[in-house]
């Protein structure tokens, strides 16, 4: 995941866990405004 | 950039008696709505150059005195409740101060109620056409001829020579002074915008949808615009021109119009 | 840290880079990869610039001389998409990963090799938007707005421009998720985030703004995409659906976006006039508050693009009230630099010159932007060359200077060297005289009624579009310095620089080497009191 960098493994869980949580919010927007235009349409 | 701001200043007091050429600040225009969106703009810019007075003369007394080079030494305060206080206070003081008229010009701007004459709009790429409701009047209004010449790439036709360039069309839409003209907007194909600053409008046509607005010019005379939202390649070249006239002479171009109804539908396509 | 990972790793740490094309193309390293940022933005800036002078040259006089208008607007679209989302974006997001993990204690950004991906997608998008330059029916003319039903009517560049603007909202997204997480989990221990310096501040509420309003880009574009070529009608009023729903999705994602333009800006002033003042940051925490109020606000603010679209009144006084208020947070920004400059000792190197000119100019952008916000008014305002004047300001003067200056101030730190002072404020001189013989004369045209986006114009227009033509020819023969003097530096041709680079300047940044080594901060470091903030 982080090639060139040390890190204990709590922090490697978090930056999964927020990057997860991130990607999902970016899909749900995607996702919500294509939403939002079928409904309007 | 004091400076360059007071050269506007300067130029905008001056601006009220100018030449054209050199025109630094919106029309007051021939309507009552007009002259009001132009008090409010002028209530807005002082409003700016009072706030920039006061903050750009702090920073230039500041960038003055408080320099390494005179022997300044820092001071260390890093925040201060009292001062943040006011500077948050006033703003909202000034923006409310503004809301209010703001408010209530855009209320009289939205009143298209009881027109004595309405006018449907319709948005062609790339010119405009013109009907007035229940007159059995319509026509298309494009780009005159002589600008049409001139405006081509290398058309060797020195533009200054050609009077009104791009803002003259052939035929104008002809409205009576001191008559609320209610303007019905829409488009055939993509969005056009219909902007003439004189009566200070400027709405979208939309296709499929229908935008009202309305005007009533107080002086006879022609006013000038142009399409305001990009709509392809000939964006630029389908001008509006509206002629104010007397009543009685209104009157009498509708009629002359009338019998004309047929050769004018025709006209579209064949000027282009 | 827990030796066994270290010891994985041992065998490409603490090694340098690699040697070659491999280096670079298969890049994990944050200072790498912000310099390929910054370099590509750099190609794109002179890009979307070119495009510009050709605008400026064709509007030099009245009547068509060099370009037919279909071309013309195919320029100002592919200057407007260029600039914004190939220079100024990717400027900051390479400014971030430069800066970002030095400012908070990291050793690389959170997500390395999505890192390489963010970037290497970049170029590919452009390549693409670019090649819609040599397709049958040209580039896309609809303007960087691509309103339907005008950007459906775009030739066989329509796809491309679809595709394009996703690999660049995809590169942005994964940009914005790394800066986040990277913030979020990688700060050194005793870095709380009130301690965070403002420019890692304002990157993470860009990079907030960033995540929720690409997404609804890509969205708007998606739905141009499936009315183009899947019998859809979002847009299309023939089938049922609504144009300006596009125009009001579109500004969703268009408001915040002159934000995530803005902010990282904001940030940079912040670090640079405490530095050359001498004096800590006046009001760091409120300028926090400040920047998240202004993008709170940024959601709220859309349809002030749209006044003459014939929304009801009440949605118009909304919109008109909301962003009157976008000036109290913004005011609160420029009173806290000026308080901050206040009894300081002032000195004013080029990176200090960029910022001042920054907060006179883009005041000066606000101003008019307040105008605009005032919606009776906005219908004269609104499409016209007040408008670009208004924009440019708050983009050139704000955006650019907040870069110019970043550049110059983390120059040293990042090659070594200083920049040549003189050169550098000639620079600084050249382009704030130019900047503004360009845009001033703007607001003047737009005033008297010249509508933006037209290839031509009436006599009376003459005069101030034949001024604004020079100084833009000016602006852009001006930023060649700025290339001579980066590379002059890159090439290690100034003086050395010291490890602190400026006069006792705040941030973990200058506690590392000149140049900063390839890996920096493996062991998270300690905070200070000189190296924290609030």
């Amino acid at each position: 995941m982080t090639p060139d960098v040390n890190m204990d493994d709590s922090t490697r869980k978090g930056i999964r866990k927020t990057a997860i949580i991130l990607t999902l919010i970016a899909l749900a927007f995607y996702g919500g405004f294509i939403l939002m235009g079928v409904l309007r349409a | 950039m004091i400076r360059k701001l007071s050269t506007g200043v300067l130029a905008l007091l001056l601006g009220g008696n100018a030449m054209a050429d050199w025109a630094v600040n919106m029309p007051k225009g021939v309507t009552q709505l007009s002259a009001e969106t132009y008090e409010i703009h002028m209530v807005i810019f002082w409003w700016c150059v009072a706030i920039a007075v006061v903050v750009f003369g702090a920073m230039i007394y500041s960038l003055i005195n408080h320099r390494k080079s005179k022997g300044a030494v820092p001071a260390s305060f890093t925040h201060s409740m009292t001062a943040e206080v006011i500077w948050t206070t006033i703003p909202v003081v000034i923006l409310l101060i503004m809301a209010v008229p703001s408010a209530e010009l855009m209320i009289k701007l939205e009143d298209t109620r009881d027109p004595d004459l309405t006018v449907v709009i319709t948005g062609y790429q790339w010119k405009w056409h013109y009907s007035y409701q229940g007159e059995d009047v319509a026509f298309y209004s494009s780009l005159s001829r002589p600008s049409m010449a001139a405006r081509r790439l290398g058309s060797g036709i020195d533009p200054s020579t050609v009077e009104n360039y791009l803002l003259d069309v052939d035929n104008r839409l002809v409205v009576p002074k001191d008559a609320k003209v209610r303007v019905l907007l829409t488009s055939n194909d993509v969005v056009h915008s219909w902007w003439v600053p004189d009566l200070a409008i400027k709405k979208d046509a939309i296709p499929g949808f229908i935008n009202e607005t309305w005007f009533k010019a107080e002086v006879a005379g022609v006013y000038r615009g142009q399409c305001a939202e990009l709509c392809g390649m000939d964006h630029g070249y389908m001008p509006i021109v509206v002629e104010v006239v007397e009543p009685e002479a209104f009157q009498a171009w509708l009629d002359n119009e009338k019998g004309d109804a047929t050769p004018m539908a025709n006209v579209n396509g064949e000027l282009k | 840290m827990s030796s066994a990972v270290a010891d994985a790793h041992a065998d490409h740490d603490d090694h340098g880079p690699v040697k070659g094309w491999r280096r670079w193309l298969y890049a994990t390293n944050h200072k790498d990869i912000g310099t390929m940022y910054l370099i590509f933005s750099l190609v794109m800036f002179f890009a979307g610039g070119s495009m510009a002078l050709i605008i400026r040259t064709e509007l030099f006089s009245p009547g068509l001389q060099f370009v037919i208008p279909s071309f013309f607007n195919q320029m100002t679209t592919m200057h407007a998409l260029i600039m914004v989302f190939g220079a100024v974006m990717p400027a900051f997001v390479g400014l971030a990963n430069w800066m970002i993990p030095m400012m908070i204690g990291a050793p690389d950004m959170a997500l390395p090799r999505m890192n390489n991906w963010s970037f290497w997608i970049l170029p590919v998008a452009f390549s693409i938007l670019g090649s819609t330059l040599f397709m049958s029916g040209g580039a896309p003319a609809s303007g960087w707005t691509m309103y339907p039903p005008l950007v459906l009517q775009t030739g066989d560049a329509f796809p491309f421009l679809i595709f394009s603007v996703h690999l660049m909202g995809l590169s942005s997204i994964m940009g914005a998720i790394n800066v986040i997480v990277t913030i979020i989990n990688m700060r050194a221990p005793d870095m709380t985030l009130l301690k965070m310096p403002m420019f890692v501040w304002t990157w993470l509420i860009t990079a907030y703004l960033l995540l929720a309003v690409m997404p609804v880009l890509a969205g708007a574009v998606t739905m141009l995409l499936t009315d183009q070529f899947f019998g859809t009608s979002f847009f299309l009023a023939a089938g049922g659906g609504d144009p300006v729903m596009f125009q009001h999705i579109f500004w969703f994602f268009g408001h915040p976006e002159v934000y995530i333009m803005i902010l990282p800006a904001f940030g940079v002033v912040s670090e640079i006039i405490p530095t050359f003042s001498r004096k800590p940051l006046f009001g760091h925490d409120s300028m926090v508050y400040a920047a998240s109020s202004i993008a709170f606000l940024s959601f709220i603010v859309w349809a002030h693009h749209m006044f003459t679209v014939g929304m009801p009144l009440t949605g118009q006084m909304f919109f008109m009230f909301a962003t009157m208020l976008i000036a109290v947070p913004t005011g609160v920004k420029v009173f806290n630099w000026t308080a901050t400059m206040w009894k300081g000792a002032m000195t004013f190197e080029t990176p200090m010159l960029f910022s001042l000119g920054f907060l006179f100019l883009f005041t000066i952008g606000g101003f008019s932007g307040l105008m605009l916000a005032i919606a009776p008014a906005d219908i004269q305002y609104h499409d016209s060359y007040f408008v670009v004047a208004h924009f440019h300001y708050v983009l050139v003067p704000g955006s650019i200077f907040g870069l110019m200056a970043a550049v110059y101030y983390w120059m040293p730190k990042w090659t070594g060297h200083y920049y040549n002072e003189s050169l550098g404020k000639l620079h600084f001189w050249l382009s704030t005289i130019f900047v503004n013989v360009t845009f001033f004369p703007m607001h003047f045209l737009g005033l008297a009624g010249m509508p933006r986006r037209i290839p031509d114009y009436s006599t009376q227009f003459a005069d101030f579009n034949s001024i604004a033509s020079v100084g833009a020819i000016g602006f852009g023969l001006s930023q060649l310095l700025f290339v001579y003097v980066v590379i002059q530096c890159v090439r290690k041709k100034g003086t050395v620089a010291s490890q602190e680079v400026w006069d006792s300047p705040r941030g973990l940044e200058w506690t590392v080497p000149s140049p900063a080594p390839y890996h920096t901060f493996e062991t998270p470091p300690r905070i200070s009191s000189d190296t924290s903030f609030s």
